[in-house]
C-alpha cells in the first residue's frame, strides 16, 4: 500500500484547505489516485490549520490522516516560532519540508522559500498557496505542471481577480525555485 | 356505536372514513334538546360552536342535531339558554 | 463518470440527480456541506426539490414526516445533536412507516462537546425500526445514497446511511458516478401508495392497549424481513455500475481462525492489516458489517462459527459489559472479545490497526478493553 504523502500546514484563511485541493484536483486530472482532507477543530481565522493529500496509481483505501509525511508544507513559518505548532510540524521522521520564510539552518531537511513575498508581487495579497505548489513541484515528481496549472485555473474560475496573479506567481515559483 | 377492528394496517392509520363509522354519540351521558326552531334559524354561528360538527344547518336554516355524534358537551346549550336544555339520558 | 469528490458532496450530487420532491433539513457539522451544496443546486435551479430551511432537526424530521404522508419522495440529513435532537420524531417516522431517506455523518454526541467521529449518534436510533447500513468509503456512500430510496419505498420503512465524519464526509475520494439517466432510471418512478393526498387516510392515530402490540409486531417482521428487498435491490444495482453489496463484506474468513469485526472507514485499515498478515502465513480474517439493521445474525453466525472474534466498537454502552455491537455478537464464534476505540474521532489508521491485530495475535487480551487510551493523560 504505496502512496505519496502531504502535509500542509498554515493558518485559518491563508488558502491551506484550497492548496491541498488544487493538488489533488492536479493528481485527479492526471489520472491518479487520490485522497484529500482537512483537519477540522474549532475554527477561527489565524489558527494553525493542516490539511493532508495522497496521491498514488493504486487505489487508496486507508482513509486515517497521516502521522508520518512523504512531504510537509509549511505555509505560514511564524507557526514555527510556537513552541506547540513547531514540534507537531517537526515530529517527521523522513519528510521533506518546504518552508514559507527565511532560511533556518536548524530544521533539517528543509528548503525555504520567500512565496509571501511572490504572492505579494502578484497578488498584493499574502496568499502563498499556490506559489509553495509550483515549489512543491520541483521536489516532487508525482503530479505534471501542466495538470497543476490546469487544476489552479479550475479552482480559481469562480474567482478571477486572484486567478491571474496566481498563475504568474506559480510560474515564477516553478520557473525560479531551485 | 364503536366498530371493532379486525385488522391493523401499516403504522396503524386507517380511512378517514372509519371516523364516520366511529360514533361518539355514545358517550352521552346528557342530550341537548332544541325548544325554539324558529329561534335557532337566527344563530347559525352556533353550528361553529360544536366541536363535532353535529348541529346541522341546511340552505341556513337549522335543520337537526346529529346524535350520532354528539358527546353531550353541553356548548350549546350554555350559548342558547332559551332554546336548548340538556336532559339526562 | 470519475469524479474526485468527498463524501457530503457525493450525496448532495446523488440527490442532485434523481431530484426528490421535499429536502427539509438542518446543518450540523459534518453534514453541513450536503445541505449547503444542495440548497445551492435548488437556487440554481438544476431541481424543483421543494427544500424546506426548518429551524431544528425536530421539526425538518417533522416536516419530512408531512411530506412523506402526502406521496413526496424525501431526503434529509443530520448528526450527532441533531439525531438526538430529533429522535422523538425518527420514532414517528418509522412506526408510521413513511419512506424517507435520511443520510448520517456520523459524529459523537456530547457532553463533551465534540465535532469528531464515533457511533454514538447512530447508535442512539438503533432500536428506532429505521433500516441502518454504514459505509466505509465515498464511493459507497454514493452508491447507497442512491439504493436507499429504492429500498425505502419498496419496504415502507425509512432508511438511515451513515458514513464516518470528516474521515469520509469531508474526505476527498476518486470515485465513479453514475450518469444523470442512469441514476434516474435505476430509482426509477415513486411506487404508487396510499397517501394523504390521493386518498382520504388519517396518519398518527392511537393504538392503544387492544391493538399496539400487533402493530409492532407488523413493524418488527417487515424489517426482518426487508434484508431480501434490501439485497434484490443492490443486485439491480449492480446492473447500472458494476459494482455489487451484500448485507456485509468480509476478507479472508473461510480459513481464518481470528477475525476482526468493524464498521466504517476504519475497517480499511484492518483489511490492510490482515491482507499484510496473510501473506506472512497469518490466517487471520476481517468482517464488516454494512446492513445493521436488519442486523444479519443468522448469516454473522454461520461465518463466524468456530472463529475467535475480536468486536472493534466505535460506541460505548455505559453501563453494560460490553460496546452496543459487541452485545450483539456475544454469542457468536468460539471465543469472543470486544474493543473499543476510536471514541470523539481518536484516530484509527494503519499504525494503530496493525498494532491492535499484533496485540491480539501475540498473547492473552482481555475480554473487554479501551484501546488506544493516551498514556500521557490521566484520567
Amino acid at each position: 500500500m504505496s502512496y505519496t504523502s502531504f502535509v500542509f500546514w498554515g493558518r485559518g484563511g491563508e488558502g491551506v484547505k484550497t492548496a491541498a485541493e488544487i493538488l489533488a484536483k492536479a493528481a485527479f486530472l492526471q489520472g491518479l489516485e487520490v485522497q484529500a482532507f482537512p483537519e477540522y477543530g474549532p475554527e477561527r481565522s489565524g489558527a494553525p490549520v493542516r490539511a493532508f493529500v495522497k496521491i498514488s496509481k493504486e487505489k487508496i483505501k486507508d482513509q486515517a490522516s497521516i502521522t508520518q509525511a512523504d512531504y510537509v508544507v509549511v505555509l505560514d513559518g511564524s507557526l514555527l516560532s510556537q513552541l506547540d505548532t513547531k514540534n507537531l510540524i517537526l515530529n517527521q521522521k523522513k519528510a521533506k519540508l518546504l518552508i514559507n520564510g527565511k532560511i533556518n539552518p536548524e530544521i533539517k531537511n528543509s528548503v525555504f522559500i520567500d512565496a509571501s513575498g511572490i504572492a505579494n508581487k502578484y497578488l498584493k495579497k499574502d496568499l502563498p498557496g499556490v506559489v509553495m505548489l509550483g515549489a512543491l513541484l520541483k521536489m516532487t515528481t508525482c503530479v505534471k505542471f501542466a495538470n497543476l496549472e490546469k487544476a489552479v485555473k479550475e479552482t480559481l474560475s469562480k474567482k478571477p481577480e486572484l486567478l491571474d496573479g496566481n498563475l504568474k506567481a506559480l510560474n515564477e515559483a516553478y520557473t525560479q525555485f531551485k | 356505536m364503536v366498530k371493532e377492528i379486525k385488522k391493523v394496517d401499516l403504522g396503524a392509520r386507517i380511512l378517514a372514513s372509519e371516523s364516520e363509522e366511529y360514533q361518539t354519540g355514545s358517550w352521552r351521558k346528557e342530550i341537548p334538546v332544541v325548544k325554539d326552531k324558529e329561534e335557532m334559524n337566527k344563530h347559525v354561528e352556533i353550528a361553529l360552536y360544536c366541536p363535532e360538527a353535529a348541529i346541522v344547518y341546511v340552505g341556513g336554516k337549522y335543520s337537526h342535531i346529529d346524535y350520532k355524534f354528539c358527546k353531550g358537551c353541553g356548548i350549546c346549550a350554555n350559548y342558547l339558554k332559551k332554546v336548548i336544555e340538556m336532559k339526562r339520558v | 463518470m470519475r469524479a474526485l469528490i468527498n463524501g457530503n458532496y457525493a450525496v448532495s450530487y446523488a440527490m442532485m440527480q434523481i431530484n426528490p420532491d421535499v429536502c427539509a433539513s438542518y446543518p450540523i457539522t459534518p453534514q453541513t456541506q450536503i445541505i449547503e451544496t444542495f440548497s445551492k443546486y435548488v437556487a440554481d435551479g438544476k431541481v424543483t426539490t421543494e427544500n424546506i430551511l426548518a429551524e431544528s432537526e425536530h421539526s425538518a424530521m417533522s416536516a419530512c414526516i408531512g411530506a412523506s404522508a402526502a406521496g413526496a419522495r424525501v431526503f434529509t440529513a443530520t448528526a450527532s445533536q441533531g439525531l438526538a435532537y430529533m429522535i422523538e420524531v425518527i420514532y414517528i417516522a418509522a412506526g408510521l412507516r413513511l419512506p424517507m431517506t435520511m443520510v448520517v455523518g456520523n459524529r459523537g454526541i456530547g457532553a463533551p462537546l465534540l465535532l469528531h467521529c464515533d457511533y454514538s449518534d447512530s447508535f442512539l436510533a438503533r432500536d428506532s425500526g429505521w433500516i441502518q447500513i454504514y459505509c466505509k468509503d465515498v464511493q459507497e456512500v454514493y452508491d447507497t445514497t442512491l439504493m436507499a430510496v429504492k429500498i425505502t419505498e419498496e419496504t415502507k420503512i425509512p432508511v438511515m446511511v451513515m458514513m464516518d465524519g470528516f474521515y469520509t464526509t469531508h474526505g476527498e475520494q476518486v470515485i465513479d458516478t453514475l450518469s444523470t439517466k442512469q441514476a434516474v432510471n435505476f430509482v426509477g418512478k415513486k411506487p404508487k401508495w396510499p397517501n394523504m393526498l390521493d386518498s382520504k387516510i388519517t396518519f398518527g392515530n392511537v393504538s392503544l392497549t387492544d391493538s399496539n402490540i400487533e402493530v409492532r409486531e407488523r413493524q418488527w417482521r417487515d424489517l426482518a424481513n426487508s434484508s431480501k428487498s434490501i439485497l434484490g435491490i443492490q443486485k439491480g444495482f449492480e446492473k447500472f455500475s458494476k459494482r455489487n453489496y451484500g448485507l456485509y463484506e468480509s476478507y479472508g474468513l473461510k480459513d481464518a481462525n481470528t477475525v476482526f469485526v468493524t464498521m466504517g472507514s476504519s475497517y480499511q485499515a484492518i483489511e490492510l492489516t490482515c491482507q499484510e498478515l496473510r501473506k506472512k502465513g497469518k490466517k487471520v480474517g476481517c468482517l464488516r458489517p454494512r446492513v445493521y439493521r436488519p442486523f444479519p445474525y443468522n448469516e454473522l453466525r454461520a461465518e463466524l462459527k468456530g472463529k475467535k472474534i475480536i468486536v472493534l466498537d466505535r460506541a460505548i454502552s455505559h453501563g453494560a459489559e460490553f460496546g452496543p455491537m459487541g452485545l450483539e455478537f456475544q454469542g457468536m464464534g468460539r471465543e469472543f472479545y470486544n474493543v473499543v476505540y476510536g471514541i470523539g474521532g481518536r484516530d484509527f489508521g494503519l499504525e494503530e490497526a496493525k498494532d491492535l491485530v499484533g496485540k491480539f495475535l501475540k498473547g492473552k487480551q482481555k475480554k473487554f478493553q479501551f484501546y488506544g487510551l493516551r498514556k500521557d493523560l490521566k484520567n
